[in-house]
């Protein structure tokens, strides 16, 4: 009975960090494939979250609303990629500039589209209630979160390590000049990286949004959340995003059972933590 | 380049010129928005010793702007010091503080991890002093902190404008030390300035250090102005707006992100009394603007700058033409 108080948080704290996990491996693709910097990768996670609350709402199902979000977000990132052309591989700042400016737009639409109260979509019935384990009683909706997060993230790994296009993404990833010259036709794999990454970000939004609801104004702490984890992770380092991300929500859902005030400056503290022991992130292994 | 000099002081003292007539002759709610504005250019302008003459992007640098701030309100109010000991002793202990942290944030090479530490950590204390009753919470604290002879707001403003001035003038006799040299050097070719011998960490942490101590000067006369300090100030979002102000003026001329401090600051502060779609609006500005002026406004290759160019020279041309006839 003492054990499951620990379990449980335990089981959301991976689920958690499993939802950041899609977000932020999506824009990490996008670093090490273009080093762009997305800051709007947190808009995108609030509007994955807003589109599946219209469509959830109208339809009545929460995976449709998922769905819908999904792809709304799939479509932009490659509205993002086409504006975000003329001046990719410039100047870092102005890509970051470009989707500040976006961040920036998107959040008065939030405002004006949704309100600024905060909104939930109801957790279908066949997923509401606990699922009993053992000893423990675990809710459906983390295992379910538990469950399609790692399936997707188990087809983004199968599409980066097993396809062509993943190899593209590999290649495009160690020499971006070397892939152009040989006549492979980057654009359409930046567009692809874009797309995916940020409808990554999109469907974790959608995820989140029964547990945290949505709210206009999240789309900086959800970029703040994703931080810590890609630092900790290595930038650019694509594997090394899951270790980080499910450590780090572990770690957060064990400091909110000590420390229940302080919880959430945990991720931060601890990436400096890392970045003072290993500065090149926690889990990069070492160049050969 | 001398004349473009010459163009450049002219500009700068028409500038200062107005600032005053301005902050001085146009009413309270001027006065304010103008002491505003100088504070912003201030900070502005410490912020680009990293993004302009460092290349290293800092999304949160606003965490020293709060902090000089709250660590006056605090040495006043919680510790009952006064003004004249409180602000150097915030100044001192912050850029103690800065070189810490800024130790921490250089220890990789890479300029984009530097980029979201500095992000992550500005998050860090937002959030903490967020939390954090002593200081206030969300409401931040307020304390009549300033002596009877600013409680004009006209008299601070002349006050704000001096030290913005005299940091001005610091600031811009640095960029011509052979330290900015070294740093403009570590911006382009990092490898080089490895081989000519320079230690870049060391270099980068000095640079740091300088621009929080300017960042922290101007969060003092903020909260001079103000009478408190506010959670805005060491928000995040309050630091992006610092670097758009650097990126919107350009990095590369001295007066660049002063320029970009105004236009952000009146944008910011005067849409949303008209409009609700003012973030739109910022947000389409911003994107035009890295598509068209990628350099900043005052870029020395840009299209203003060949526009004041032209003007400048057809000035010159007339009135060397009118000497002739003379």
């Amino acid at each position: 009975m003492n054990l499951s108080t620990y379990v449980v948080p335990l089981i959301t704290g991976v689920a958690s960090g499993l939802i950041l996990y899609l977000s932020a491996a999506g824009m990490n693709l996008m670093i090490s494939g273009l080093g762009v910097i997305n800051f709007g990768q947190g808009a995108f996670f609030v509007l994955g979250a807003g589109v599946c609350l219209i469509v959830g709402k109208a339809t009545g199902s929460l995976l449709q609303g998922m769905a819908a979000g999904t792809l709304v977000t799939f479509f932009l990132g490659g509205l993002l990629e086409l504006s975000l052309r003329p001046v990719v591989g410039k100047k870092m700042e102005l890509t970051l500039m470009i989707t500040m400016g976006i961040a920036y737009i998107l959040d008065d639409i939030f405002e004006i589209v949704w309100g600024s109260s905060v909104q939930t979509l109801a957790i279908p019935v066949w997923l509401r209630g606990l699922v009993t384990v053992g000893s423990f009683q675990i809710p459906k909706y983390y295992l379910f979160i538990i469950g399609a997060a790692l399936l997707i993230g188990l087809a983004f790994w199968i599409v980066f390590e097993k396809t062509r296009l993943g190899m593209r993404f590999r290649a495009i990833i160690s020499n971006r000049d070397m892939v152009e010259a040989l006549g492979v036709n980057v654009h359409l794999s930046y567009m692809m990286m874009f797309m995916i990454g940020i409808a990554l970000s999109g469907f974790a939004g959608a995820l989140n949004l029964p547990i945290s609801g949505f709210t206009a104004t999240g789309a900086m702490g959800a970029f703040g959340a994703i931080v810590p984890i890609l630092v900790i992770g290595g930038l650019g380092n694509i594997q090394g995003t899951l270790p980080s991300a499910v450590f780090i929500g572990v770690l957060s859902a064990v400091a909110a059972l000590f420390l229940p005030k302080l919880y959430n400056l945990v991720p931060t503290v601890v990436m400096v933590l890392v970045i003072m022991i290993k500065p090149q992130g926690l889990f990069t292994r070492k160049e050969r | 380049m001398k004349k473009l000099n010459l163009t450049a002081t002219v500009l700068t003292v028409a500038a200062v010129g107005l600032c005053l007539v301005l902050g001085v002759f146009c009413g309270i709610n001027t006065t304010l928005l103008m002491s505003r504005i100088v504070i912003m250019a201030l900070f502005a302008l410490s912020l680009n010793i990293q993004t302009g003459y460092a290349g290293l992007g800092n999304l949160g640098h606003a965490l020293y702007f709060g902090l000089g701030s709250y660590g006056v309100l605090i040495f006043v109010s919680k510790f009952g010091q006064p003004l004249y000991l409180a602000i150097p002793a915030t100044i001192l202990i912050l850029t103690l503080v800065s070189a810490a942290v800024g130790f921490l944030m250089l220890q990789s090479d890479d300029k984009m991890s530097f980029l979201f530490l500095s992000f992550g950590v500005c998050l860090l204390v937002y959030t903490a002093f967020a939390k954090w009753a002593w200081v206030g919470n969300k409401t931040g604290l307020t304390f009549n902190v300033r002596p009877q002879a600013l409680n004009d707001p006209r008299n601070c403003f002349m006050l704000i404008l001096l030290v913005t001035a005299v940091c001005a003038a610091l600031m811009y006799l640095l960029t011509k030390t052979p330290f900015t040299a070294a740093l403009k050097g570590s911006r382009e070719n990092e490898t080089r300035m490895v081989f000519l011998g320079v230690n870049i960490k060391r270099l980068r942490l000095v640079a740091y250090v300088i621009s929080s101590f300017f960042g922290v000067i101007a969060g003092v006369l903020y909260a001079i102005m103000n009478n408190g300090a506010y959670i805005t100030s060491i928000d995040t979002s309050m630091a992006l707006e610092a670097m758009m102000m650097c990126l919107i003026g350009g990095g590369a001329t001295f007066l660049g992100p002063v320029l970009g401090a105004v236009i952000v600051t009146l944008v910011r502060n005067f849409l949303p009394t008209v409009t609700n779609l003012d973030s739109v609006i910022f947000g389409v500005m911003v994107i035009l603007c890295c598509y068209f002026l990628p350099d900043g406004i005052t870029a020395p290759n840009g299209r203003p700058a060949a526009l004041v160019r032209r003007v400048a020279g057809r000035l010159r041309k007339s009135g060397s033409d009118s000497e002739k006839v003379r």
